[in-house]
């Protein structure tokens, strides 16, 4: 008897088994469009557009060889919708595309100038709640152009154009595909303001050649800095791309750049710094607020176009010197210029605050972006320069001009 | 029916840790903020120590269930009355956990597939291992999804490692206080709490003393690691952003990306959670059954499957949605926890103590 009914529920079981293999939700990679880039602008009447930068199935791949650079048409395309929020468009770009659209592979995530400056509050809640979405996406402000235009621009070593953004965000630095976690925990924290990376069309990046006359009129994009947002999610202004690397390593979002100090009487010479790291520590005296900045990096001299002679400790001790108080210097002009013009702190300075001084933070998170107007700042550089190429002195120099 | 020690300990391992790690995270970190790490510790104290009176109490009975000697303990009315309430918990919480599973598997994997299917289909995998060895094939299964469950967590935990920062689980104490803490640690401590189940369970254990220590192991390495996990969540995204999160831990794993290739590491964490769900829920059934053959003197326990099975799939369907705060904030935390969990063990305890002396005396 046990036993009869021990195969009767194996039956069953196997039975069961076929029906829960996703019959129910079966999705073919031929019913699916796949999505690499992802745009989001502001509508009329309270709208959003969201425009999707979808792979061509049948152009990628195979016959690569022959089309390359070729006109039969892109490996990619861009369709759009407009409605009251995400999913409500994306029900009506589903109304002119022919595969459910598919959104789990979004590489980056781009805002259009005008909606981050109308405010990108109420447009992520999508972003986190649905499961088929990956956080770890990378998010770009466009600087004077929308999304969607930007999306149709083409990149000349990928196939598909998102990629290439991304690819450029992890090459330069910064919060790379950490960017939309970083937004959205700055977005919800109170003591740091929410920065993203910026990219602007650029019309000539790349240099024409007589065969693809036409194609060399085509837009390309290139990063430029860094958008400033304030506590409620509003554009407030733009820092250019020096001064977004100075913000990203005071972040602790920076683990490598090239630091060029110059034209100076010298002359000018680059610093490959790598292991960047920052701590930023704060004193309350009164009602003053203090806010040292502590930045630490290692790296060599890649670059010397000086007349001085490297392989003399004196003369490497005075280089590391001004090395060290140009980059402070540098930095201390992107935070006065932050205090001043933005007002808002992009630099998590607050933060700083919340940890070493939880207590009184309770009070000054109230009025914090005035506070950090007012605070004093100053910045302290700690680079060490622990090697200097292959060269001592510059090479084209005769050794009577050499400063020794 | 027999099990042995080690494998008591995978059973407790498995069940506390899975389940504890996706469900309760978000409770806590609402309460608690940062610190809902110490929540956990807390809530771990409470449940080693709920492994320990209850393991200890049932030493004072080998090889008799709760049901047994709580009618010995207390006579046989209030024992009975005891015996009841354990039956509601054991009955509501085989539902809820299906349910729970199911929803989740809807959420992550299936949107178009029926909640019956899904419900019914586990449940017919655990008739089925129930009916086929009781309790003896439950404990081979956990000695061997238990060490899978725990590599996936470390594995889960030891990739997401350059996503941390540390700086995010400060400040300490200050923003919540210790009222918030204690708060929080209540959804964790009813699941860690759970343990109490080894009432039943120990008496069928092949070599009785060796109870506590590997049920007191198995709560306290569950309790490490989901209180590492915890910690994980908070260091990568931050107590705020965790909260707009449906499941924190899971979504922590959909974030690895090691080296841009080492990526959807998802299918871990619903391997280590279903492996977690099947030994739990197969734990509450097989109590359920066989404490209500032996509350009603049914000589063979395993007719009692067949009117358990419709009754838990009933329980099942019928679970409003969002039905984790509803069941969790009204059933399981309020009474079961301080009665089933704390209360009645530790009362059966002192009493047995008492009695035991006497006789002896």
């Amino acid at each position: 008897m046990r036993r009869k009914i021990a195969i009767l529920l194996s039956i069953i079981q196997i039975l069961g088994m076929s029906l829960i293999t996703g019959c129910w939700d079966r999705r073919e990679l031929t019913d699916l469009v796949i999505v690499y880039g992802w745009g989001i602008d502001s509508s009329r009447d309270d709208k959003i557009e969201v425009s999707a930068q979808c792979v061509t199935p049948s152009k990628l791949g195979g016959g690569k060889g022959d089309n390359a650079g070729g006109t039969t048409g892109n490996n990619y395309f861009v369709v759009s919708g407009t409605g009251n929020n995400t999913l409500d468009a994306i029900q009506e770009m589903q109304t002119k595309i022919s595969r459910h659209i598919f959104r789990g592979q979004i590489k980056v995530i781009v805002i259009g100038e005008e909606l981050a400056r109308c405010g990108v509050k109420d447009i992520f809640d999508n972003y986190v709640r649905d499961q088929e979405l990956r956080l770890r996406t990378d998010l770009i402000v466009i600087k004077g152009g929308t999304a969607k235009d930007f999306l149709k621009v083409s990149a000349p070593l990928e196939n598909i154009p998102s990629i290439a953004v991304f690819k450029v965000h992890q090459v330069i630095g910064g919060t790379r595909d950490n960017a939309l976690r970083d937004f959205l925990i700055a977005a919800t924290s109170g003591g740091i303001s929410a920065n993203i990376s910026t990219m602007e069309f650029d019309p000539n990046s790349f240099s024409s050649d007589e065969k693809q006359g036409e194609e060399s009129n085509k837009e390309s994009f290139r990063m430029a800095g860094t958008a400033i947002f304030n506590k409620d999610l509003k554009l407030v202004g733009f820092l250019n791309m020096e001064e977004d690397r100075d913000l990203q390593w005071v972040l602790g979002n920076l683990e490598e750049t090239i630091i060029t100090v110059g034209p100076q009487e010298i002359g000018n010479f680059s610093f490959d710094a790598t292991n960047l790291s920052s701590k930023i520590k704060t004193i309350i005296e009164g009602k003053r607020i203090k806010l040292d900045v502590t930045l630490t990096g290692q790296g060599s001299i890649k670059e010397n176009s000086t007349k001085i002679d490297l392989s003399q400790p004196k003369n490497l001790n005075l280089i590391n010197d001004i090395l060290n108080q140009e980059t402070a210097h540098h930095i201390l002009k992107t935070i006065k210029k932050v205090q001043e013009e933005f007002g808002t702190d992009v630099f998590g300075f607050g933060e700083a605050i919340h940890r070493e001084y939880p207590y009184q933070w309770e009070k000054l998170k109230e009025n914090w972006e005035k506070q950090f107007q007012e605070a004093e700042v100053s910045v302290k550089v700690n680079l060490t320069i622990q090697r200097m190429g292959m060269t001592g002195p510059p090479l084209e120099l005769k050794e009577d001009e050499i400063n020794k | 029916m027999k099990v042995s020690g080690l494998q008591i300990f995978w059973m407790v391992l498995s069940f506390e840790t899975g389940n504890t790690l996706l469900m309760t995270l978000r409770s806590a970190l609402n309460l608690a903020k940062q610190d809902a790490w110490i929540s956990y510790v807390i809530a771990g104290i409470l449940g080693i120590w709920v492994a320990f009176v209850t393991t200890k109490l049932s030493l004072l009975y080998p090889n008799k269930t709760l049901i047994e000697y709580s009618q010995i303990i207390l006579g046989k009315w209030s024992g009975r009355i005891i015996a009841i309430s354990y039956m509601v918990q054991w009955y509501s919480a085989s539902g809820a956990i299906l349910r729970e599973f199911a929803d989740f598997t809807i959420t992550i994997l299936f949107n178009k597939t029926p909640l019956w299917v899904l419900v019914s289909a586990m449940l017919f995998l655990i008739i089925y291992s129930i009916y086929q060895g009781g309790i003896e094939s439950i404990g081979r299964c956990s000695e061997f999804l238990g060490p899978i469950i725990m590599i996936a967590v470390i594995i889960i935990l030891i990739l997401n490692i350059p996503n941390l920062n540390m700086q995010r689980v400060l400040p300490i104490y200050a923003d919540s206080g210790w009222l918030l803490i204690l708060k929080g640690s209540l959804t964790p401590a009813s699941y860690f709490c759970e343990c109490v189940m080894l009432t039943t369970l120990l008496s069928f254990l092949v070599k009785p003393d060796q109870g506590p220590s590997r049920a007191m192991w198995g709560v306290g390495i569950a309790v490490i690691a989901v209180t590492v996990s915890t910690l994980s969540v908070i260091l990568t995204f931050g107590p705020e952003l965790s909260l707009m999160m449906m499941q924190p831990f899971f979504t922590l794993t959909r974030y690895i990306s090691v080296m841009g290739f080492i990526q959807n590491m998802d299918v871990l964490v619903v391997l280590a959670w279903i492996f977690s769900i099947f030994i739990k829920s197969s734990l509450f059934f097989f109590m359920s059954c066989y404490g209500t053959a032996q509350l009603f003197n049914i000589k063979d326990w395993r007719k009692t499957i067949w009117f358990i099975a419709p009754i838990v799939i009933t329980l099942a369907i019928s679970y409003r949605v969002p039905f984790g705060l509803e069941y969790i904030n009204k059933y399981w935390i309020p009474i079961a926890l301080p009665i089933n969990m704390i209360g009645i063990p530790l009362l059966l305890w002192i009493v047995g103590i008492a009695r035991k002396k006497t006789t002896s005396n």
